[in-house]
């Protein structure tokens, strides 16, 4: 006879692992702290790139006053403009990385444990039905 | 079978075939958007690509589109990314370095955490030619979260600069008989371009009325209240509307008022039908439950679906008063204990 209970519980364990079981599988890899860090590595690459690409533009624009001061050896307020506006930038920008994969990597925990939940079950389920099936082949 | 369940009935079959055919729809889905976004681009810069260009081919467009269609979208996006540029690039350095740059800072700052957002990125070019560009973020706060409003306003900044090189395109153009492009002229089209961009007025107050929207909508969509989606939708549109209406009064930004209207009125009824086909619940059947464990006491409030199965609605159609089920056959009393 169908049991119910293990169909209900085979099809969820299906679904985590075919949708974000794939995604938890890459996350799995790491311990919670080293995830959260190699995700600050790369926002911090990533925000320096897109610093350096908004200073890009900044420089394109006042092209002719940043040509003037390196002529007139007066670079002094566009180098702390730069520094500040980097360090600003880049902390904002880690604090967001920070908060985004601590959730991210709470809600992992949480739809790991109920994996690990819904798998204990099924594993009970099963346990249950080989054991009646030797009795009776007993 | 009254009209209303007959919707019902509809919406189900929907979702069935939905369900029966989603790689196919979803392909077809990609392949519409990307193609409207290339036609789009080749409406707006291709043909004035003077000479012409291979990327103003129909052909080439479909078989671009066909290609993102297959690709997951992160990558179609990729791919029309590139095709801006090649087109900015045909006709302007300037225009191609500025557009390069918003793409570089759009894709790492913001696709890094959430590039299943890519899709907005993708519409909003779409719904703004269409002038249903105030969907798009009700949209993004009933799908998606509230950073969806980054994907929103860089869609709409994507959508005008594209329209701003397109309308200074006389004077970015390289004049008859130049030989070579004059240092001066680029830092001069340079700023032109940066400043249209960023004195831009409606542009940065309509992009700021619309990440409002996507976050109240989220935030309203979210609550434990009856009808959360219906209001969450209606205050998106009329944050929208009292929003521009203050923009223009203050601001003088020009709106067509009508052309608002007329949007955010569809809008509306658009929203409505996406509501009605991803969140149908009954308010009048809810439920409230109250259990406890070991650690906790829950207070549980539960809206049921509003579900139909066709095969049964069949059966009722057809009933049958002499009909009697086989416990009344068997002279049983069911509500016996």
């Amino acid at each position: 006879m169908l049991n119910s209970e293990k169909i209900r519980l085979m099809t969820r364990l299906t679904v985590y692992e075919e949708g974000l079981g794939v995604k938890d599988g890459r996350t799995a890899e790491y311990f919670r702290n080293d995830y959260i860090l190699f995700g600050l590595v790369g926002s911090f690459v990533a925000g320096s790139l897109a610093w350096g690409v908004c200073a890009a533009v900044y420089c394109g624009y006042f092209f002719e006053n940043i040509f003037f001061s390196v002529y007139e050896n007066s670079l002094g307020t566009y180098l702390r403009l730069a520094v500040t506006s980097y360090a600003v930038f880049i902390l904002i920008f880690l604090l967001v990385t920070l908060l985004v994969f601590y959730r991210r990597s709470a809600a992992f925990a949480r739809r790991r444990g109920m994996y690990q939940q819904d798998l204990e079950a099924l594993t009970e389920i099963c346990d249950r039905e080989i054991g009646i099936k030797e009795k009776d082949a007993v | 079978m009254n009209s209303s369940s007959g919707i019902y009935v509809f919406r189900e079959n929907l979702i069935q075939f939905y369900k029966r055919q989603e790689f196919l729809l979803l392909s077809l889905f990609r392949f519409a958007v990307c193609l409207s976004v290339l036609l789009l681009l080749r409406s707006h810069l291709g043909i004035h690509i003077a000479g012409g260009s291979a990327l103003n081919s129909t052909l080439l467009n479909v078989i671009i589109a066909l290609v993102c269609s297959m690709l997951p979208l992160g990558f179609s996006a990729g791919i029309i990314a590139l095709v801006l540029v090649l087109n900015l690039y045909k006709l302007s350095l300037e225009a191609a370095a500025i557009g390069a740059a918003m793409i570089l800072v759009c894709l790492l700052v913001y696709f890094r955490f959430s590039p299943r957002d890519t899709i907005i990125l993708l519409l909003m070019p779409v719904a703004y030619a269409v002038n249903l560009h105030y969907l798009i973020p009700i949209l993004a706060g009933l799908v998606f979260g509230p950073g969806a409003a980054v994907p929103v306003v860089f869609g709409l900044l994507f959508t005008k600069y594209v329209l701003l090189v397109e309308g200074n395109l006389p004077s970015l153009a390289v004049p008859e008989g130049a030989a070579v492009i004059a240092g001066e002229r680029i830092i001069t089209n340079f700023r032109g371009l940066v400043d249209g961009m960023t004195n831009d007025r409606p542009m940065i107050i309509l992009a700021a009325i619309l990440a409002v929207t996507v976050i109240v909508v989220c935030f309203i969509r979210r609550l434990a209240i009856v009808n959360a989606w219906m209001i969450a939708i209606t205050a998106g549109c009329i944050i929208e509307l009292i929003g521009l209406l203050i923009g223009d009064m203050r601001y003088g930004t020009g709106i067509n008022l009508a052309n608002v209207f007329v949007g955010i009125v569809f809008s509306f009824v658009l929203a409505q039908i996406v509501r009605f086909f991803i969140f149908n619940v009954d308010y009048l059947r809810i439920e409230n439950v109250q259990f406890e464990d070991e650690d906790y006491y829950y207070y549980v409030k539960a809206v049921p679906k509003v579900m139909v199965y066709t095969s049964d609605l069949a059966e009722i159609d057809e009933f049958d008063p002499e009909y009697e089920t086989p416990a009344e056959e068997a002279d049983i009393d069911v509500n016996e204990g």
